[in-house]
């Protein structure tokens, strides 16, 4: 999800390069990192109810890290209720 | 000696009928459970729990089971937890979620979005994308900046 004003031309399809997964543009109508009182590069886990498991920063936790790598993949297959 | 006999016949009825309105006044009150501070639960007389700031629950009520009420998760329209009284939270136009239910993890259901996908090799590309699409399943957001 990128953040409302952060979107100069061409940066959404830079930042979704060589991924198939959604990569959302915040909108003015629905201004989800205040209600969701995010903060820039929080991962937010919810599980099957859309319930906030919890939210994990990757500025604080930087993924090139292997052990932050693996303690947030493991929170999600723990969400997930996989091993 | 007829004199003396009612005398004292006379005075024993005074007697019993002072015990008996002794009796009335300082009789026991009636006891019962008193909430003190929500769920703290003591067996008092109501005069008792009203000066202490309690809830009494009624004469004759017990603390075995507690009958006070306790806290537990309440959920706002953001998606904030807090632990309150079932009270607060319905007063304050929150939801809750059961007595001794806690906020971590948080039980509260995340607003509502829906946001354009903008990857063009994305499958829900140009599609609005919302968290409510992803309902029996675990999901995670990122927030950050395409620049």
């Amino acid at each position: 999800m990128n953040e409302i004003g952060q979107d100069p031309t061409g940066a959404n399809e830079a930042a979704s390069d060589g991924r198939d997964i959604p990569w959302l543009q915040e909108q003015e109508t629905s201004p989800v990192w205040d209600v969701w009182h995010v903060t820039y590069r929080d991962v937010v886990i919810l599980d099957e109810d859309n319930e906030r498991i919890e939210a994990y920063n990757l500025s604080t936790h930087d993924l090139h890290v292997q052990e932050n790598y693996d303690t947030l993949k493991a929170k999600i297959l723990q969400a997930a209720g996989l091993p | 000696m007829r004199a003396r006999f009612l005398t004292l016949v006379a005075a024993l009825g005074t007697l019993v009928l002072s015990a008996c309105d002794d009796d009335e006044v300082v009789g026991p009150d009636p006891t019962g459970a008193c909430c003190q501070m929500g769920a703290v639960c003591y067996v008092w007389t109501q005069a008792e729990c009203n000066t202490f700031g309690g809830v009494y629950q009624g004469d004759d009520t017990e603390c075995d089971p507690n009958p006070c009420p306790t806290t537990g998760a309440c959920c706002d329209s953001a998606g904030d937890c807090t632990i309150v009284f079932e009270s607060d939270c319905t007063d304050g136009g929150g939801t809750f979620k059961g007595e001794s239910t806690i906020c971590d993890p948080n039980p509260c259901l995340v607003p509502d979005f829906s946001a354009p996908d903008m990857n063009s090799t994305s499958a829900r590309f140009g599609e609005s994308v919302s968290p409510r699409d992803y309902l029996q399943k675990v999901s995670a957001w990122y927030f950050g900046h395409a620049t």
